[in-house]
């Protein structure tokens, strides 16, 4: 099965199921590495603009 | 510009014609039914670069490490490299149309990913050396000086270097000490080919190329791409074996010749490090147990004879390190061997229980006694390694797909179980030996390939193509962006911005246990290049001390213990003045990690030793740099 060509059939609910899982693991994953490696990034003024902006306060 | 045309075109070319050229007459001659062009440059490179380590290795215990030892085997690969050229042109076109031809959108937007991606690590791997394992590009540096195999005793574990360190030697023989890197480039670009091979055996196009991109930014991965590290090299050979049988497992092969081949690419990967050995075996055990995909064209018998063979050759290349520690230590598989060969008190060695345990707390978090890890923390600190200042990652796609191999289970298009084993069986022990990433190349890729035949299965069923490109491209962004931002630094010196001396001062703060930029030129300027010093920290550090030759006080203190000479201050100086180590450095730091550093402070206030230089460096009083001289 080649990445171009559409799926065949597709059973809505486990597609979304799995799409979710999908990109919940790459999110908290790439926030573990931020947290555990790029902590200097969670305190650049930038970010810390960012995080003001939204109201959250780490 | 400090990059010659010879340094950026004739020396990468004349490495790569001479691997190439030394593996493809093998090749041919065993497999010659084998013409697919990336298949040849996988297993030529493989095969070449380990029949060179060899030959390297036999030239340095036969005392003739000069460079016309080793322009003899360039010309050899040369004339190897023109002699299959013809065949090696039309392979290239085949591939190139078929290129061409069955191209998309996404598998041009991954070529043109990897290409931009290799071109960086090519420019990178021309810049000076900044580090590297020490254990490996030290003792070629001192193979090339004293053109013969040189012994340091207090390097238990690694006195003699496998046999991509003899292939710096080679490199540096013909070359100059640089050019290292470029070998260590060739190897790793090989790999990644290799992945991309294995891969196209059970996925399509994409995923194989997917595959091969995820592996590359692997972080250490692509960090032993520009940097002489060495475990890309044993994965590679690692790699090679399991390929090479799997495929003649496949044709149904009976003839000796490939398996010897087999067995002679394991062999050199098992010379790898100490636990290498582990894909050999698993690769044995694999031939033996009755998975569906052999067990009816090999009967048990041949089965036998087949891992027999693989053992056998496998063990002959590995037999000089097991007789170098048998007799330096009386072990032959030191250190695994104390378990079963001396008393069971001493369970693990001094080197090993000050290596692999001091590596295995710096991952805990939690716990700063070495003796205290709690084993199942490795595993949720694995995908994530925290490495104080080092990134350190596996891809997510592996966490998210295996997950789910049971939602396609009965429908997978690899039914291969034999890779399931392949992959548990080496990461296991590994993981529970010394768990870091960079020694996990062989069984990350096979998993790699698992979880995406697990995404193309699922993708039949179900539409889930658009978040999986979507997760790819975000997590694509995040680690180019490290990539980019950590080699181009490279690009200063590599476009003449900067010179040697001023890279590496560049380069300097990067590395967490190089405290002290100062002490190095101090060294650099005020001691004779030719005097030996005995240093804490700094293993990994190349920067100014490129030329000089160094003992690590990490395994002065292993050696010591060994021989029992720990607790006498006069063997103490009888054995650095054996070794003419004249001039001892440590931090103020160190002196709860080193018992010796607390003893030659002891022994300065003593009047027995003298000082020549102590002063705080840039990062606090706390932090007295000492400089003492024996004798």
């Amino acid at each position: 099965m080649s990445l171009t060509k559409r799926s065949a059939s597709s059973i809505p609910l486990i597609s979304c199921l799995i799409s979710i899982w999908i990109i919940a693991v790459t999110a908290v994953f790439l926030m573990g590495i931020i947290f555990l490696q790029y902590q200097k990034i969670l305190t650049s003024p930038l970010i810390q603009q960012l995080f003001s902006l939204f109201g959250i306060h780490p | 510009m400090y990059i010659t045309i010879s340094k950026a075109i004739f020396q990468p070319l004349i490495l790569l014609l001479s691997c190439l050229g030394v593996g493809l007459p093998v090749l041919r001659l065993i497999l010659p039914d084998c013409r697919d062009l990336k298949i040849l440059l996988f297993l030529g490179v493989a095969v070449g670069s380990g029949i060179i380590g060899v030959y390297s290795l036999g030239c340095s215990f036969l005392g003739l490490v000069y460079p016309l030892t080793f322009w003899f085997i360039t010309g050899v690969g040369l004339l190897g490299f023109l002699y299959n050229a013809r065949e090696l042109y039309s392979s290239a076109q085949a591939t190139i149309n078929a290129i061409f031809k069955e191209a998309n959108v996404i598998v041009n937007c991954l070529l043109v990913i990897l290409l931009i991606l290799y071109y960086d690590f090519f420019l990178a791997s021309l810049a000076p050396v900044i580090a590297g394992d020490a254990y490996k590009y030290e003792i070629s540096k001192l193979i090339v000086k004293y053109h013969k195999m040189v012994v340091r005793p207090e390097w238990l574990l690694a006195d003699m270097p496998n046999l991509l360190g003899m292939l710096f030697v080679y490199s540096q023989s013909i070359f100059d000490f640089d050019s290292i890197k470029i070998v260590c480039f060739i190897i790793g670009f090989s790999f990644c080919l290799g992945s991309y091979v294995l891969a196209r055996r059970y996925l399509s196009r994409e995923g194989a190329l997917i595959t091969a991109i995820l592996i590359t930014l692997i972080p250490p991965f692509y960090q032993e791409l520009y940097e002489p590290y060495i475990e890309v090299g044993w994965s590679l050979w690692g790699l090679a074996g399991i390929y090479l049988i799997l495929h003649l497992l496949e044709k149904k092969s009976t003839k000796l010749g490939p398996y010897l081949l087999g067995g002679f690419l394991l062999g050199c990967a098992a010379s790898g490090k100490q636990f290498a050995p582990i894909v050999v075996m698993a690769v044995c055990l694999l031939i033996l147990l009755p998975f569906r995909q052999h067990k009816l064209n090999f009967s048990f018998y041949n089965r036998l004879k087949i891992s027999t063979i693989l053992a056998l050759t496998s063990f002959f290349i590995v037999l000089p390190w097991y007789l170098k520690s048998y007799i330096y230590t009386g072990d032959p598989f030191y250190p695994y061997g104390a378990n079963f060969l001396k008393t069971t008190s001493e369970f693990l060695s001094a080197q090993v229980a000050s290596r692999v345990f001091t590596i295995t707390a710096t991952y805990d978090p939690l716990s700063s006694n070495p003796l205290r890890i709690p084993l199942f923390l490795v595993f949720w600190t694995f995908p994530i390694l925290y490495k104080p200042f080092e990134p350190y990652w596996i891809h997510p796609f592996i966490l998210a797909f295996l997950p789910l191999y049971f939602l396609t289970s009965r429908s997978a298009s690899i039914r291969d179980r034999r890779l399931w084993f392949l992959a548990l069986s080496i990461s296991i022990p590994i993981v529970f030996l010394s768990p870091l990433i960079r020694f996990c190349y062989i069984p990350l890729t096979i998993l790699t390939i698992l979880a995406l035949g697990v995404y193309e299965n699922l993708s039949q069923k179900y539409n889930i193509k658009a978040s999986f490109l979507l997760a790819l491209t975000v997590y694509l962004i995040f680690s180019l962006g490290t990539v980019f931002h950590k080699t181009t630094h490279t690009l200063s010196y590599t476009f003449g911005l900067v010179n040697k001396k001023e890279y590496l001062l560049q380069q300097a703060p990067r590395w967490a246990n190089n405290p002290n930029i100062g002490l190095e030129l101090w060294l650099a300027d005020h001691l004779p290049p030719e005097a030996k010093i005995l240093i804490s920290g700094l293993s990994g550090w190349m920067g100014f001390f490129t030329e000089r030759e160094r003992w690590d006080m990490h395994n002065l203190e292993a050696y010591l213990k060994w021989h029992h000479l720990e607790d006498n201050e006069a063997n103490l100086i009888k054995v650095l003045k054996d070794h003419r180590l004249q001039f001892i450095v440590f931090y103020g730091t160190h002196m709860d990690k080193f018992y010796l550093a607390q003893k030659f402070l002891d022994m300065y206030q003593a009047g027995k030793i003298k000082k020549i230089y102590a002063a705080a460096n840039n990062r606090g009083a706390n932090e007295i740099t000492y400089i003492l001289q024996v004798y």
